[in-house]
This record gives structure tokens, sequence and C-alpha cells, in this order.
């Protein structure tokens, strides 16, 4: 691809016009070209337009310059500090030579892809919220992945609730929807999907008290921000199914079934899926449901986008009383097997780190797999059916079991890769238990509904390496463990998969790598300034390839750093991206 | 790694009795000079990520009520703390400053401190019940009074067994679950209020 000469003009005049708005931006980028819904729909190798670089959600690229034969040679292009601290989940884009940068508190950075100077900066302006809504006040540090490029628009939602469209050159705001109410508690961390017109959004924060009896997915137009449908994950008036399965809860009763993760897009069948976290209470004995699924929590949703009807779902943990999550990605993969197309979703949805592949036109079970040490799933039958370790079900307050895996994974928010290339799903993974026993708690505003004491994250017996990185081979059929990297930090990135056969991932004792795809073999590595973290993606700009990897705090870090007391951690937030590529060939 | 403790490395682990016989709850069960050790170690340690108002935002706050309730005894807290805190230097910190740095989280949220000292004998962790301890200060705990007057007009749907006994509940000493339940400020949950059955108890 062709990328002009970037111009960025210092517009020191229009800094009081600034002042009157959220805005801070400095620069212009000159002749930005709009991302088309075509280019989201066939991303160009050398764009990342979206959170795992396509509608797919395989965290793939097409590009090879860097592949197993030149990998070695990579070399540090330029670094910068994002500039917020808090826990960094950060997924940077790229389009038309500029990345776009979203932090903590919904700060963006536009910088020159190439150079790394800064063109423009967004500071969103947060309301004050009560120092002792705490638990909100610490969702807003720990911004979970990606913002979205549509036209010559960014789009952005926030801590706040609200989307935010900026203006991709200049970084001004171009309209903004306040969603939900923010002093219930509802709250942006993850960003949207523009698909068919439409701003697919998720909001969070539904295990916090205000919150009871809604938890959405919504769609928003593109242009004009009109709401066009929204999704009750908690609440569904069409399935009656789904209102006994919470055993007599009324909705105003119910919490949790936050959509964490950014969801995947089928163009052909103008299909979204996604995934559901955790229903609150934590446990059914506190919760009040009994021996009830609580749809749809822990499920995969798959919903029209041109209506926001449900097509169907699959519940991947029913009767969850431990806060094992199944929000994770969900990848969409293409396999062409004897003329035949199978299209499936495959997945490690949730922290007990099971993967799942399902027909995403049905919904329909494969195959599943276990990975690292479990002990809720007892057995799933071969119609799908999950059947849970019904022993580590609460009958008393206080009462105590050993849960594995621990309420921080297991799987977490670092997504895996999927290779095309290879027929190969890569899921970064970590070994590790924790105690839970119900309590009674009184909610209180701006806090979260767990009513669950958590112990220390503890390795599972006989296991002494944290981190596991597990290749799987993908088919219709099956998932089989093509190689499995196992070490004593835990990973604490995702991880990029790329047509130089190459994956690329990095954890908490602060080395980013790069695995053989075929074989597991580490064919480079590199320590840096802090836990990696984030979604390391790549792009190509004038011929070249570059490799861009974030670094800072991490709580995949932090939660089981008593594993790894060896590794200490730095106390620094760190947070920053580091940006690599190989030598100029004629240099 | 080795575990801390047995306790942890079995699979089902039944609460020990003592945290459910609470005996007389007239000592907070720590004493000002831990307390003072305690905020020195906590700010120097602590604070970075869980704030000098123990309010985070870097990591979880550690005040307030439902805190307390959920850490549910001096025990519960050690327990975690002593093995994963702080990440730099988890479990390092030595058993005396986590101790302090406890009787620090237990004065800040409310409670007055006593003669006698706390110590790492797990019965008596267990049996210093934090939300009792905590619970004449903690409405006014400095992170709940600086509350807007948005956020104290604020209701919250409770739990559906809110209000409602549970096993587990205590049931001669009712907790102070079903006494707010009156007038819940905010939702609780479904079986708020419940005698829920208590692990343990016979």
């Amino acid at each position: 691809m062709k990328i002009g000469l970037i111009n960025t003009l210092l517009v020191a005049s229009t800094a009081l016009v600034a002042l009157s708005t959220p805005t801070f931006a400095q620069g212009v980028r000159e002749n930005y070209a709009p991302v088309t819904a075509e280019m989201l729909a066939n991303p160009p190798a050398e764009d990342w337009l979206m959170f795992r670089g396509a509608y797919n959600n395989q965290g793939y690229s097409a590009l090879d310059m860097i592949n197993k034969d030149t990998v070695g040679d990579l070399e540090l292009a330029w670094a910068w500090p994002m500039a917020e601290a808090g826990i960094q989940e950060t997924a940077p884009l790229v389009h038309d030579g500029v990345m776009f940068l979203q932090t903590n508190n919904n700060i963006v950075e536009a910088l020159d892809a190439k150079t790394g100077d800064l063109i423009w900066q967004y500071r969103h302006v947060l309301p004050e919220i009560p120092a002792s809504w705490s638990y909100q006040a610490n969702q807003a540090r720990r911004q979970k992945n990606s913002i979205a490029l549509f036209e010559d628009k960014v789009i952005l939602t926030t801590v706040d609730a609200k989307i935010v469209v900026l203006n991709a050159a200049d970084g001004k705001v171009a309209w903004e929807k306040q969603v939900l109410d923010y002093n219930l508690g509802y709250s942006y961390t993850v960003g949207p999907l523009i698909a068919d017109g439409k701003i697919i959004s998720a909001i969070s924060g539904c295990s916090i008290a205000g919150t009871a009896g809604g938890c959405y997915i919504l769609a928003h137009d593109v242009n004009t921000g009109d709401e066009l449908w929204r999704f009750n994950t908690i609440d569904d008036p069409n399935n009656p199914e789904q209102q006994e399965s919470w055993g007599g809860v009324p909705p105003e009763n119910r919490w949790g079934g936050t959509p964490w993760t950014t969801g995947s897009y089928d163009p052909e069948t103008n299909t979204t899926f996604w995934g559901i976290g955790m229903p609150g209470p934590y446990a059914e004995l506190i919760r009040g449901s009994g021996d009830g699924s609580v749809l749809y929590t822990n499920s995969t949703l798959a919903l029209d986008v041109a209506t926001g009807e449900l097509k169907w779902y699959y519940q991947h943990l029913p009767r969850d009383n431990w806060d094992l999550d199944s929000p994770f990605e969900r990848i969409l993969v293409d396999q062409e097997i004897d003329g035949e197309t199978h299209k499936m979703l495959i997945s490690v949805p949730g922290k007990n780190g099971i993967a799942f592949g399902l027909d995403r036109e049905t919904g329909e079970y494969l195959w599943s797999k276990e990975t690292v040490v479990q002990n809720v799933v007892e057995s799933i039958d071969e119609d799908g059916t999950v059947n849970i370790n019904e022993d580590l079900v609460f009958n008393a307050v206080g009462e105590e079991f050993l849960v594995c895996t621990s309420v921080s994974g297991g799987k977490l928010w670092q997504a895996g890769a999927y290779s095309p290339l290879t027929e190969t799903f890569f899921v970064p993974l970590t070994e590790a238990c924790n105690t839970v026993a119900p309590t009674q708690t009184e909610f209180t505003a701006g806090n979260a509904v767990g009513s669950v004491k958590f112990g220390p994250r503890v390795l599972p017996e006989g296991i002494t390496d944290a981190g596991l990185i597990q290749a799987l081979d993908i088919n219709p059929e099956q998932a089989e463990s093509k190689w499995q990297y196992r070490y004593r930090p835990s990973p604490t990135s995702s991880v990029l998969a790329t047509a130089g056969g190459l994956v690329f991932g990095g954890d908490a004792a602060r080395e980013i790598k790069a695995w053989d795809q075929e074989t597991g073999e580490v064919l480079w590595s590199q320590r840096l300034n802090a836990p990696v973290g984030g979604y390391p993606m790549t792009y190509a700009l004038d011929g070249e390839q570059y490799l861009v990897i974030p670094t800072g705090y991490s709580n995949s870090a932090s939660s089981i750093s008593s594993a790894f007391p060896e590794i200490p951690l730095p106390t620094g937030s760190g947070n920053s991206i580091f940006v690599f590529k190989l030598p100029k060939a004629d240099s | 790694m080795p575990l801390r403790s047995p306790r942890i490395a079995r699979f089902v682990v039944p609460l020990i009795a003592g945290m459910m016989t609470a005996g007389p709850s007239m000592a907070a069960g720590f004493t000002a000079e831990q307390a003072a050790a305690g905020e020195t170690a906590y700010n120097s340690q602590c604070a970075q990520c869980h704030g000098r108002q123990l309010e985070g935002p870097e990591a979880p706050g550690l005040a307030g009520q439902d805190v307390m309730q959920n850490w549910h005894s001096a025990g519960g807290l050690y327990d975690f703390i002593s093995v994963a805190m702080p990440p730099s230097a988890p479990g390092q910190l030595g058993e005396e400053t986590y101790l302090n740095i406890i009787a620090y989280i237990m004065e800040f949220n409310g409670a007055a401190p006593g003669d006698e000292p706390l110590t790492a004998d797990p019965d008596l962790l267990y049996s210093v019940l934090l939300a009792e301890e905590t619970a004449a200060g903690a409405a006014a705990a400095p992170a709940a009074s600086d509350a807007t007057p948005a956020a104290e007009a604020t209701s919250v749907p409770q739990a559906f067994t809110w209000g409602k006994q549970l096993p587990g509940s205590p049931a001669s000493a009712q907790p102070a679950a079903p006494t707010a339940a009156a007038e819940p400020s905010v939702p609780q949950a479904f079986t708020w209020g419940q005698q829920l059955p208590t692990a343990g108890a016979n």
C-alpha cells in the first residue's frame, strides 16, 4: 500500500476552541483515507482495522516479511509511553499510516505509525464518582481492548457508558451519545464492532448493584447514533426457558451476563457472535436460583444484526458458582474439507480453559477439549450438555472449596489466535486454583454483588509452571494438542499469529516470544520494561512490516505472581508500546 | 510452588469451627500500635495501587462494609494477602507486617483497637469478624461519608436472598444484613436476609 507523507500541522490557534470541549487535539492528519465497509469486510493485509484484525476475531495477519527466517533480526523502530497508568489491555489499530492507541480512562492517541510522532490526543472527561464506588472506579482503570474505525471516524465506547465518535483526522468530537446510566454502574470496557451500518456494542458493569435486571448488547446507527435494538443477556421475554433457568429469581435480583469481549461477525449471514460472562451473585446459594442454569450467562449468543433477535445460544458453563466467566473471544473459522465448507465457531470461552468447537450456523456442539487443570466441569455429553461438578456447589454460607481454575483463569481476557496457515488455535493459559466461599453481603452503590470470598491464586497440586501456551490442531471433528509450551511466569498478553509461520505472545516476566507455529520452538525473544500486555499486532508501511508489542501493568501478572517469586514484577505501571521491524535490506 | 497452608491444598475445606462460633467480639482483636505500624507499612507497600484512602482505583478498594463482609474474617484477609500481596514481593513482607496491615485496614474501616494483639493463630484470626468489628465505624467511614448527594440518593437492588435466613447465616446473632434489609438503599441479593446454612454448623 502506498502511503503518502503525513503532514502534521500544529494548529495552536484552535487551542481556545478546544478548551470548551473534552477534545485535546494538537494536530491534523491531512487526506486521511476513509475506512470503507468493503475494507472492514476484507481488511488489507497492511492495516489492522479492528480489535483482532478482522471480523472473524482470528488475530491473524497475512503479512510474512517477518517470518521464521527473519524474526531473529528484529530491531526496535520506536517506542511510546501510554498516556495513562492502570491495567493495560490495549488493542492498537493502524490505517493509512496512522496508529490509533486507546488507553485507560478513554484516552485515544493518533500516532504516525512510521515515526511514532504524536498527531493528536483525545482525553475523555469522566464524571466524578463517589470514592466509595471503588469497584466502579477500578473498572475505569481496566479498560479492555479496542476502539473502532469507520469512514473518517474513530468510534469509542467509554467508562461513563457513552459512544463517542471522533474525527480521525484531528481527534475532535463529531458526536457522542449517552447510552446507559453510569450512576447505576453501567460502564463500557470493551470496544465496539462496526457492521451493517451499525455500531454493535456491549455494556459492562453488570455485576454492580445498581444495574440489576439488565445487561445489554446494543446496536446504534453508525451515522446518527439512534438506538436500533438491544438484547438483554439476563432477561429474555421471548424465551420462557431462559426465565425459568433463574429458578424464581425475578429480573430485579439478577446480575451479571456481561459480554466482556468484542464479538465477531459473519457478513454472509449478518450474524454477530458474543460471549457472555458469569451470573451474580456468584454462588447459587446467595443468588437464590437453585440448580437453574441461569441463562444466558456463560453462553455464546448468535444475534441477527438486522433485528437483534437471538438465532441460537449455547451454554458453556451452566449453574456457575465460582465466577468462572465464559465471555472471551469467539473466533470464526472456515475449513474446506473434501469440497465441503465447514463454518465453525471456536473458542476457549471461559476461565476454566475448556476449548469448544460449534457449528456457527446452528450452534450445534462439535467438540470440546480440556487444557489446564480444572475441576468444575465433570463431563460434556455428546449433544454438548455440560455437566458441572456438583460436589463444588455450596450448601452453606462460609463453606469453602478449592476450585480450579481460579477466578483469574485459566483463560482470561488475553485472546488466542487462529492461524489458517497451519489450522492451529494458539491459546495463552494459566494453571491456577483458588478457594471460594460464599458470603452474605449487603450491596452498596458502585460496588459488585459477587458475595464470595476468594483465596489467593495457587498452582494446582503437582504443577510448577504457571504459564501454558497451548497449540490446538483444529478440525470440525475435534481439537488435538499440537504442542504445549510450559513456563514459570503467566502469559499476560494476547497472541498474534502471522503468515510468517509465527505466533507472538508475552508474559509476566516482561518477555515477548515468537514461537514456530508448527513446533512450538522459540525463535525470538526480547525482554521489555513491564509485563507484556494487550494485543500484539502487526502492519506494513512503505514495504516494511512492523510488529507492535504493548507492555504494562497487568492483573494477569499480579494475580499469581506468588507462583514465580524468582521473577519480581516491577512496581511501576510501565504502560508503553514497543514497535519492532526488520533492518532495511539495502542498509 | 509449595502451598503455604495445607488448608488450601485440600479440595473440600470446611471452615474451621472458630469462624462459625465467633466468641464474644468485645475486643477488636488488634492493638493501636499494630494499626499505627500497619499504616506505615500499608502506605509504603499497598497504597500505590489500593490508594491512601483505601479507595483503589489501580487495585480493588479496601474500604466499605461490603468489602469487610466479603473477606468475612481477619483470617480470610490474612490467607489472601500473606500469599499474594504485594504482587512485586508476594508473601514476602513477613507475618508481623501482614498482621499490622490487617489491623490498619480494620481501623480504617471503623474498628476500635483493644488490648489484645492480632496474632497468626488461625483460631484467633478466623474469630475476628470484619463486618462486626467495623460495623460501627463503617457507617461513618471516610470512603462512605464523602459520597455525593447523588450517591446517597442512589438506591440499588439487593440479592434475591437478601433478608432471608440462609444456611450458614448466624442464627443466634443476626448479621448486619437482615437488619439493614428493612431499608435497603441499594438492590440486594434474592437471598438477602434469609437464614442460610452455615458451614460446620450442626
